[in-house]
């Protein structure tokens, strides 16, 4: 694949104290613009994968290229440049004293100008509906809107790459709502690759790609549709049927005549009442 | 906790509020300095106008102040107790003892209650109108200097401001784990001396395991995010001096040379 | 143990600057034997209120009667103790209270402040281990050993092995992967059969439809609506207005019914909803 953005070759990783790798033999690409989920049970050596992408994890088995860069001690810091991560707990990621100060932290460290900076901060705020609260401090935010700061920390650097590192699996539906349809037009306004790490599975419906990680060895990458409807594979990984897909597949087995293709909550809804109708 | 004064922001926009964080830094270390210029009434009184002139300016409450003096009154008291009894005097009043009360040592003590009094409401005007992260800034600024004696000056700035930030967070962990283990039928502060430290176990440990999490995260976080601690960094927050950081000056200057007049004018 | 809330109201920090309302005139009786739902938008109160149903706050108006106990304004700190053993507590992210040496010693630690003694207590961990699903060995382990899903499991044991006879749950799944939370939920469900009444606080809406038969709404410190799940969600544009979801299914059936399909039936569960559709078309 020529346009892929993150090639993982024959990466293996194992933790000091570990008897068996977290991670093993790891080959994938990830394609530019897309929006990858990676699935698995905890434990599965999702958050390592994320942790080895930015050099926060090392190995020296395996190779790893981000945009084109091969990740090693002089290129670390390019690459870090180029993958924005928002991490699982709201709180613990939150540098600054306010808002705008966090939101300042990565563009401080690249050494950018103050005057550029006020700019950069400014806007990055706007793109996550954040601008009012610049001088807000984390303790009076919801889980969602320190999210949602922590996403334009990371836009303020203009990142090639976002990793969502199960960045919303601490925060209440709606909070998990916002944070969704923020990367949903981030990712369209700044072409953006999207790599969520996540077990909700309505939030895997909506990447292009699923990963499927199972005790540190990938079982499968393919679209939503195809992963879905591997059943073996679903038992085989601890993952569960969207909720669609749930009640499609539980129609069909009461002999409901409805195809068993793949369809968006509307499609379903569409398909039920035409099998009405033709009664 | 929530009784603490001391060290807590109340935001407002006051003339108070906007001035330079530096400026109200040394000025608060300029002012106590010259309350120890001050010999008699004239002088206290004229200290305690700038000092309510002050507040008034800030906008905050009095009664703020009043609470932030309460934690500490009893070190108040005893250290004026400890004046009125030592201060030898001519006219003794009282005597028993090694002890002795004089006119002397009487106005001895008022005066130490008072310069507690304008020391500790002129310090929590500073933490009550400075925001944690100004008065970092502010530190930071001053110790500057330092920088040629090869201290890590942004470094410890940037320590200290990351410890401030964290300070209520870990304050609503600390309740919530107390809550937890109240429910599991702890009962903090009852009982003997060695129960009540053995109670403390098991809030402390949770808090510990809970801070490394926070920092392990954080550090995680930070470097993600491309810090490398070095020097090459900018600063988002840029302290600027404004007009009214000079009146400032003036005003100060009016006080010492006004304390000075009442200090040494009078006794000519 | 029955539950009511008399006329209670809950200032934080009152007589300060800082004074700002938790809770405000809660009438409302929980019955014993219960599976009750607190839902609610975060900072509605539901976690204020059931801080109160153990007193680990007190309110600063009303009356509130935990089956014997009585717990006004007044109320003294001493004697709670029995309090808080009938009703136990697991906080959101419990694990992170765990401290002892070993998991045994951790699980013991509630029974023992409530005055077990060390044999009776040790037998109450393991069956709490047991309850909890994790197997006996892990008594010998220390806390900070085992998985994070491990360690939730162990500082819930903690609190059953009190034997409470109310199970306050904070959002117990937060941050569980799906078959962690099935499992756990199954565990909750299990304790309910045996008899305990459960108080779950939760924003998962399937969870409220799957396991609970009673639920309270809470919003801006009130009691907005008190009801059964099909009471509560029977009202599609008040769900809305109060910054709710509707459970999957029944915003399924309700955009069918929007196509034109006739049926006087709302289903709550997957289950119901498949039976609803079978039946119709």
């Amino acid at each position: 694949m020529t346009n892929s953005i993150i090639q993982i070759n024959d990466l293996n990783y194992r933790y000091e104290e570990a008897a068996d790798n977290a991670l093993k033999n790891i080959t994938v690409d990830i394609e530019q613009n897309s929006w990858t989920a990676i699935v698995g049970q905890n434990g599965s050596g999702k958050s390592t994968l994320t942790k080895l992408l930015n050099g926060i994890l090392q190995t020296n088995e395996g190779k790893i290229v981000v945009n084109g860069m091969e990740l090693t001690d002089e290129t670390v810091w390019d690459i870090r440049k180029v993958i924005g991560i928002v991490f699982q707990n709201p709180d613990n990621q939150f540098v600054g004293a306010t808002v705008e100060d966090d939101v300042a932290f990565g563009l401080e460290n690249q050494g950018i100008a103050q005057s550029e900076m006020k700019e950069r901060v400014i806007s990055a705020l706007k793109k996550v509906r954040m601008e009012e609260f610049a001088t807000r401090d984390p303790q009076s935010l919801s889980g969602g809107q320190k999210q949602r700061v922590a996403i334009a920390g990371v836009i303020a650097l203009e990142p090639k790459i976002i990793i969502l590192d199960e960045a919303t699996s601490m925060l209440d539906p709606s909070g998990r709502r916002e944070i969704i349809q923020i990367i949903q037009g981030l990712r369209k306004e700044l072409d953006l690759t999207v790599i969520s790490i996540t077990h909700d599975v309505e939030e895997v419906t909506l990447a292009s790609d699923v990963l499927v990680l199972s005790k540190g060895v990938i079982l499968k990458k393919d679209s939503p549709e195809k992963i879905f409807t591997d059943k073996d594979l679903l038992i085989k990984a601890g993952l569960q049927l969207p909720f669609v897909q749930d009640v499609q597949q539980q129609l069909i087995a009461k002999g409901v005549s409805i195809p068993d293709t793949w369809h968006d909550e509307e499609g379903l809804i569409e398909e039920i009442w035409k099998s009405h109708l033709n009664k | 906790m929530d009784k603490l004064i001391v060290g807590r922001y109340i935001p407002g926009n006051s003339i108070i509020h906007n001035l330079d964080p530096r400026g109200k830094f040394l000025g608060t270390f300029y002012f106590i300095g010259i309350i120890f210029l001050a010999n008699s009434w004239y002088t206290y009184l004229l200290l305690f106008a700038f000092v309510l002139m002050s507040l008034k300016l800030s906008g905050i409450n009095l009664s703020y102040f009043i609470r932030g003096v309460r934690p500490l009154i009893w070190l108040i008291l005893f250290t004026v107790m400890l004046q009125i009894l030592f201060t030898p005097g001519e006219q003794v009043l009282w005597s028993w003892w090694i002890f002795s009360l004089s006119w002397q040592s009487l106005i001895n003590g008022a005066y130490i209650f008072m310069r507690f009094m304008l020391i500790i409401f002129f310090s929590t005007l500073l933490t009550l109108t400075t925001t944690p992260v100004e008065l970092s800034d502010a530190i930071e600024s001053v110790m500057k200097p330092l920088k040629w004696i090869k201290f890590p000056v942004t470094q410890v700035a940037l320590m200290l401001s990351i410890a401030l930030r964290f300070v209520p967070q870990l304050m609503d962990q600390t309740t919530k784990i107390m809550n937890a283990q109240r429910a599991r039928g702890v009962d903090f502060g009852s009982g003997s001396i060695m129960k009540r430290i053995k109670s403390f176990i098991p809030l402390l440990i949770p808090l510990f395991v809970s801070s490394f999490s926070i920092a392990y995260d954080l550090a995680v976080a930070m470097e993600s995010r491309g810090y490398q601690g070095g020097e090459n960094r900018t600063k988002y927050r840029q302290l600027a001096w404004q007009r009214i950081d000079n009146l400032m000056i003036v005003a100060f200057v009016i006080v010492t040379i006004l304390l000075i007049i009442l200090r040494f004018g009078v006794n000519r | 143990m029955e539950i009511s809330f008399k006329q209670v109201g809950f200032i934080y920090q009152q007589n300060t600057p800082m004074e700002n309302i938790g809770l405000e005139d809660i009438n409302l009786t929980i019955n014993d034997h219960s599976f009750t739902a607190l839902i609610g938008h975060t900072g509605s109160g539901k976690s204020t209120f059931v801080q109160h149903i153990n007193a680990l706050l007190k309110p600063t108006s009303g009356e509130i009667k935990v089956g014997e106990k009585t717990i006004t304004p007044e109320t003294n700190n001493k004697d709670l103790k029995p309090l808080r053993q009938q009703v136990g507590m697991v906080f959101q992210f419990p694990e992170s209270q765990l401290f002892e040496e070993t998991v045994e010693r951790d699980i013991m630690f509630g029974p023992m402040n409530f005055g077990m003694s060390e044999e009776e207590a040790k037998q109450m961990a393991k069956k709490a281990l047991h309850q909890v699903g994790l197997p006996e060995e892990y008594l010998e382990k220390s806390p900070f050993d085992l998985s994070g899903g491990q360690m939730r499991r162990v500082a819930i044991a903690g609190v059953l092995a009190s034997n409470p006879k109310t199970l306050i749950l904070d959002e117990p799944t937060a941050g569980l992967d799906p078959e962690g939370r099935l499992e756990m939920m199954t565990l909750f469900n299990n304790l309910y059969h045996e008899g305990k009444s459960i108080i779950l606080v939760t924003h998962n809406m399937e969870d409220v439809v799957n396991y609970a038969d009673d639920v309270v709404v809470f919003n801006h410190g009130k009691v907005a609506k008190h009801g059964t799940p099909s009471e509560i969600f029977a009202d599609e544009q008040w769900i809305k207005d109060n910054n709710l979801e509707l459970p999957r299914s029944v915003e399924f059936m309700n955009q069918l019914k929007a196509k034109g399909l006739k049926t006087t039936d709302n289903p709550l569960v997957i289950k119901e909803l498949i039976e609803t559709i079978t039946n119709n078309i």
